[in-house]
């Protein structure tokens, strides 16, 4: 009984002990200390090619990530052109903005202007002299790239974006002689989308035609753009 | 005796004038920084540009925002690379601030269109005249105004953390130019309106104090009307934060 107790009062007595030498082991490093939560790196690429080879190429139908490669090989062959580099640090969960553009203002609403002529003994006359732009809207002509990105847990990433090339080619008119309207002419392209990517991998968006004015209308000129996102995630 | 006099008027005038550095007597004098207090954090906006194709190369290669920076900065003494604006401000942890540089740009939104008037002899009812009689056209009128603003503009609100090492940042930059003026309608109905080119980036990031950090590009509009611009380079967009040491 008393051999027992003692015992006991011993176990009491140096299992605390062995608790606080283990707390100060001095080979024993402190924890690694917490990474701050990354940014994320989004990289927007759009490249043309010739229709014929975007639609060899196509056929083909390469992963992304050797896609990408072909078009940055093709790029340093000559055979296709590099028309788009957008670049946007974010955190996860916002949203994020890139915009060069130029801002066409232009009119929405015309108005006549008369000119009333009078004779003698005969009603007036309303001619019409020109058209006077009342209403304005504003168009931005350039490139937008607008992202959303949310890192998953298990290092997925969900990436929401917008991006769009707008070029201001011109007018059009219509109407005739004083009444005759203008109203700009825009060629867009632009894909809206969202998908589960990898880290690090270029992603295909999507492929675009891109057109040219004609006159007052547009036509294609016979260029496929291939828009690609990479999301790199860095430490501050 | 003249001497004097003028010994006299000019102690008389530098005593009147008011010392821009003299300090009121009831307030208190300047001492050290109350340890505690808030820091100011200093933010450093650059831009660099490169050609696309280069642009294109490097971002393929970089292994970090330092070595990004140190890289464009020797491009640019290289004279490949240039740097194309440089803009700063301070505030402290939690307050947005706001600095511009640049110009105010107003332009006309709306024109009139009032334009018919009959003439004053038919008012009266008098004999009229066909060959002077007929209501007057005016000339597009401006009826009303706004106002851009343009140049660059840098709008940021940073947080420090606990330790003061890491800094999140709320930033939006901005530089816009006004290039050119499109004309609308025809005859004396022909108005002007301003073309802006606008370029813009609005995020949110994590940074290292002291630590250049990349924010992205903002390149000008791919059809860029700017006369000294070279086309298809790309503006990459930096921020350093750090807090002042005075």
């Amino acid at each position: 009984m008393i051999a027992a107790m003692t015992l006991k009062t011993l176990l009491m007595i140096v299992l605390p002990l062995g608790q606080v030498f283990a707390q100060v082991d001095p080979f024993k490093g402190d924890p690694a200390p917490a990474l701050p939560p990354p940014n994320l790196l989004t990289r927007y690429e759009a490249f043309s090619m010739e229709l014929k080879q975007a639609a060899d190429l196509q056929r083909e139908s390469p992963p992304d990530a050797l896609l990408y490669e072909q078009m940055v090989a093709a790029v340093a062959r000559g055979n296709a052109a590099q028309e788009s580099l957008m670049v946007l640090r974010s955190r996860s969960g916002i949203k994020a903005v890139t915009d060069s553009s130029r801002e066409i203002i232009y009119p929405t609403e015309y108005m006549p202007v008369f000119r009333k002529d009078f004779t003698a003994g005969k009603p007036p006359v309303s001619t019409v002299t020109s058209l006077l732009g009342t209403a304005f809207e504003t168009r931005g002509a350039g490139d937008r790239l607008e992202i959303e990105v949310i890192l998953g847990d298990a290092g997925g990433i969900h990436l929401r974006t917008v991006v769009s090339h707008v070029k201001f080619l011109g007018t059009s008119r219509y109407g005739q002689g004083a009444s005759e309207a203008e109203v700009p002419l825009f060629s867009v392209q632009s894909i809206n989308t969202a998908a589960m990517i990898k880290a690090g991998v270029p992603f295909l968006l999507g492929k675009t035609n891109s057109r040219e004015a004609a006159g007052e209308v547009t036509k294609p000129d016979g260029r496929i753009w291939f828009s690609f996102a990479t999301v790199d995630i860095t430490q501050p | 005796m003249k001497i004097p006099l003028l010994i006299l008027l000019l102690t008389t005038a530098l005593s009147q004038a008011q010392d821009p550095f003299a300090r009121n007597p009831n307030e208190p004098p300047p001492g050290p920084v109350a340890p505690g207090s808030p820091k100011v954090i200093s933010m450093i906006f650059e831009i660099y540009s490169l050609p696309m194709a280069e642009a294109a190369a490097l971002l393929r290669t970089a292994t970090g925002d330092g070595s990004l920076y140190k890289e464009l900065v020797a491009r640019t003494a290289g004279g490949e690379g240039k740097l194309e604006n440089l803009a700063a401000v301070r505030c402290m942890s939690g307050q947005r601030a706001r600095a511009m540089g640049g110009s105010e740009q107003i332009y006309p939104t709306e024109y009139l269109g009032k334009v018919s008037k009959k003439p004053a002899e038919r008012e009266k009812g008098a004999e009229i005249d066909p060959s002077t009689s007929h209501s007057d056209v005016v000339p597009a009128l401006p009826g009303a105004f706004e106002t851009r603003e343009c140049g660059t503009i840098l709008e940021v609100e940073p947080i420090t953390d606990e330790k003061g090492s890491l800094i999140e940042l709320r930033i939006v930059a901005s530089h816009t130019a006004m290039t050119e003026r499109l004309k609308w309608g025809q005859g004396l109905s022909q108005v002007d309106m301003p073309v802006f080119e606008s370029q813009k980036i609005d995020t949110g990031a994590l940074t290292f104090t002291g630590q250049p950090c990349f924010l992205g590009t903002m390149s000008r509009p791919p059809d860029t009307k700017v006369i000294e611009a070279s086309p298809k380079r790309v503006w990459f967009a930096f921020v350093t934060a750090d807090f002042v040491k005075n």
